[in-house]
């Protein structure tokens, strides 16, 4: 009797189950349907170029709406800096995530400082500000060191294998090798990138009467700056001779150089390699990278020449001298009251014969063919080219900077709510999503994008961002590399004190002095509180003129007015051949 | 002599306890500001944000009062502590020497200005709309065809203003809201903490914000003049009182 009732009550259960399981699999099934109608759209209205035929993208939706179910509802927060691609994926991407997969998420945009002060604090206070960043690479020797990052290589192999999207392709993804740290991890997933690479008027410089005139007052043709004595001569020529064009003033020289954080990015991002403060090497100088910091091992060691560093060597106060004196002498007087931003909008006037050191993050806002600097069929009067080096540079050496920022994923957010960012991250830089992304801001994350069809067609329009990627340039220009133990403790001080060499407050060579003992004594807290692995140990001092007089860097005075030299416009871009 | 000596002795009792009174007196002029140190004391400044900043006779309170009231305490720090307008309040330490404003945005266009102490405050803002009138916000784009309202001195104001949306000010956040339910603005720019308590002790007709769209570290920023190895002993204690969960505890407070 007792069995007869367990068995009825078991039935009755299951039934019950059955009543309350079915309409949930058909409302499952029917959500699925849904979302796929929707998927289909956005890929029908939205990302309708990829390297993937329609199928495969479908296929990657399919994938993206399955693993999605347990985080349907949730909201996520992501940040990442204010350029173009991100501006694309916070009003494009990620709402079409959200209607795709149920995910809701709010990619903030800031400045990039902005973004590097709340990861830091996201780290510091244990309060989880945000799921996920998209942060510099630059990043890389402190997430390596200080293992509050995620390593991505580790969680998508264990924890995170079932958010992680099977076509996603990893060795595809051009900039993989700025992201890994010395012990072989991956720490972060690139989304976007760009170089600073030299800029200049194509076709100003093409002008018979301006060639000539060029060639008589300096003795060789005008072209792209292999050295930084041509680059200076073109900036006098322009500024103090040629003063008008079509009855415009124009300048040869731009920059900025507002007290503001992004006037150390100017510095960090590799002004220093340029002039030829570091070693050899690549991505980075070893054992003295382009911040100047000696590392033995992994181990920092010092920053100063007497330590063995080469942020204020010859080569050092050479860059920071360039820079301030053509700011003074070359560039539009604004130009001192400007930050990263503003200058960015510059060029796009009309009136800059010539830029050392552009972003080409900034590459879609000057081909709108409404600008002066676009000809009637879209295809602009301006063209980038490899940065000309300075008198302290070597073959074998990185020659400018690229950012590459990542996704990064801390470990102090709950996994719940990483794991819905992870999958909004892949989405991000999918295939199925990438080469839009690419066509939209021009920072191209793979080579299967770079190296598509779509983009041979669309090179003629870029001035040569294409013909760079597709070059081993993009391996020359590199971001921060592992030398730099923390970057956010580190990197104020490129502004603080460079300012004071623009302001006039110190001396070049005092200021780069000064800094150079602020980030001995920086490393110094680092190695006395951090638990940091592979933390900064300094060496003992020595006399600046032993180091001076040793192979390598920090690098003994050379001729820094080496006679100028330029090439055509084929020849500079063979050099990334 | 013994009366002489006596009535001299107790002069001079007299006098000592006078001169104990009279030190105990400049003791406590000079430190009549919460802490002990050498220094200085520090004039803090900052605005009403109900209900993380109020005020009690003239006094300022909560929470935001009692995190900055408690640093200043452990870090052993001087200081005085004042209630401004935010706007002058933070013209002010931009050019007086010695002065700090809080809880103010740290932000990349201010970070050159002043020395930070961060965080003392992190904060979400959302967009609120008119209950009559909803308007779903899937992004912050979709918030551009609309009159936004924000307060003088907000950070998150100058924010939206620069990504080119349309932002009016009022002199305080409080005075939004009843913009938004005059019709005289669409949606409501405000910290979500803030809304909250607004919306409830005004007995304010709206509900949820239609989109959280923003995080902020809210800071303490001191004159760049402020002695920095001051600012650097606050932001050590600062960084030590959130890990040790006494940051945590004075916000649980609030709920």
């Amino acid at each position: 009797m007792k069995s007869a009732c367990v068995r009825a009550l078991k039935i009755t259960f299951g039934f019950l189950c059955l009543l309350i399981v079915i309409p949930q699999m058909g409302y499952a099934a029917d959500t699925a349907a849904v979302n796929e109608l929707v998927a289909e759209k956005w890929l029908k209205n939205e990302f309708n170029v990829s390297t993937l035929s329609p199928e495969e993208q479908m296929e990657e939706m399919r994938w993206f709406i399955q693993a999605a179910n347990p985080y349907k509802g949730m909201t996520i927060r992501v940040v990442s800096e204010r350029i173009d691609t991100h501006v694309y994926e916070s009003n494009v991407i990620a709402r079409a995530f959200s209607e795709i997969t149920g995910i809701h998420v709010v990619h903030e945009l800031t400045g990039e400082d902005d973004v590097i002060k709340k990861l830091q604090t996201q780290i510091q206070t244990g309060v989880n500000l945000y799921d996920a960043y998209v942060n510099d690479s630059d990043l890389i020797g402190y997430h390596y060191r200080s293992g509050e990052a995620i390593a991505l290589s580790d969680y998508m192999a264990g924890e995170g294998a079932a958010v992680t999207l099977p076509t996603l392709d990893i060795d595809d993804f051009i900039g993989i090798s700025f992201t890994e740290g010395p012990d072989g991890r991956l720490y972060q997933l690139p989304d976007q990138q760009f170089a600073n690479l030299y800029w200049y008027r194509h076709d100003w410089f093409s002008r018979p009467e301006l060639k000539k005139q060029f060639k008589t007052l300096y003795g060789y043709d005008l072209g792209v700056p292999d050295n930084w004595s041509a680059y200076e001569d073109i900036a006098e020529f322009f500024t103090v001779h040629v003063k008008e064009i079509d009855g415009q003033r124009v300048w040869g020289h731009m920059d900025y150089a507002k007290t503001d954080p992004s006037l150390g990015w100017r510095m960090s991002d590799a002004w220093l390699s340029m002039a030829g403060a570091g070693d050899k090497g690549l991505p980075n100088g070893y054992p003295v990278d382009e911040w100047g910091i000696r590392v033995i091992g992994c181990q920092p060691v010092g920053a100063s020449v007497k330590r063995g560093g080469a942020l204020d060597g010859p080569a050092a106060v050479y860059a920071v001298t360039k820079f301030v004196e053509w700011l003074d002498k070359y560039a539009p007087p604004e130009a001192k009251n400007l930050n990263f931003t503003e200058a960015g909008e510059w060029v796009a006037k009309g009136n800059i014969a010539q830029q050392i050191f552009w972003y080409t993050a900034f590459t879609a806002s000057l081909t709108d063919a409404s600008l002066p600097i676009v000809n009637e069929d879209g295809t602009p009067k301006w063209r980038m080219a490899p940065s000309p080096h300075g008198a302290y540079w070597d073959e074998g050496m990185k020659l400018g900077y690229q950012d590459a920022g990542s996704w990064t994923l801390l470990k102090n957010t709950p996994p719940e709510r990483r794991d819905a960012a992870w999958l909004y991250a892949q989405f991000a830089v999918s295939k199925s999503i990438s080469l839009k992304k690419t066509l939209v801001g021009l920072t191209p994350i793979r080579e299967s994008d770079i190296m598509s069809e779509v983009m041979t067609e669309k090179a003629p329009y870029l001035g040569g961002l294409v013909e760079f990627y597709r070059s081993r340039g993009r391996d020359v220009w590199s971001p921060t590399g592992t030398n730099v133990p923390d970057y956010t403790r580190l990197s104020n001080y490129w502004w603080q004190f460079v300012s004071r060499a623009i302001e006039g407050q110190l001396t070049v060579a005092g200021a780069m002095h000064k800094m150079a003992e602020a980030m001995d004594a920086e490393m110094q807290l680092m190695a006395n509180e951090s638990s940091l692995q592979c933390k900064p140990i300094l060496n003992e001092i020595e006399p600046e003129d032993v180091w001076l007089k040793r192979e390598g860097a920090p690098k003994a005075m050379r001729n820094e007015s080496p006679k100028g030299k330029t090439l055509s416009y084929d020849e500079a871009i063979r050099a990334w051949q | 002599m013994l009366g002489s000596s006596r009535k001299y002795a107790n002069v001079r009792y007299l006098f000592t306890l006078c001169s104990r009174g009279w030190m105990a007196f400049v003791f406590l002029i000079l430190f009549s500001s919460v802490g002990f140190a050498a220094e200085k004391p520090l004039t803090l400044v900052t605005f009403i944000e109900k209900p993380l900043i109020d005020q009690k006779n003239g006094v300022p309170s909560g929470v935001v009062v009692t995190v900055i009231k408690e640093l200043f305490r452990q870090a052993n720090v001087a200081y005085t502590l004042r209630l401004m307008p935010p706007k002058r309040a933070i013209l002010m330490t931009t050019e007086t020497d010695n002065y700090c404003v809080f809880p103010i945005e740290r932000s990349q266009e201010r970070e050159a200005n002043y020395q930070w102490v961060s965080p003392v405050l992190i904060s979400r803002h959302g967009l609120y709309s008119h209950p009559d009138r909803p308007i779903e916000l899937k992004t912050l784009e979709d918030a551009r065809p609309h009159k936004l309202g924000s307060y003088l001195g907000s950070g998150m104001g100058e924010y939206l203003e620069n990504l080119g949306f349309n932002v009016e000010y009022a002199g305080r956040n409080e005075l939004n809201a009843r913009k938004l339910l005059k019709n005289r603005i669409d949606l409501w720019v405000s910290d979500t903490e803030s809304a909250k308590f607004l919306i409830k002790h005004e007995r304010l007709s709206l509900s949820a914000p239609e989109l959280i769209f923003f995080t902020t570290v809210r800071a303490m920023a001191c004159n760049l003049a402020v002695d920095s190895g001051v600012v650097k002993k606050l932001q050590k204690t600062a960084t030590k009182m959130y890990r040790n969960g006494d940051v945590e505890k004075i916000y649980k407070s609030l709920n």
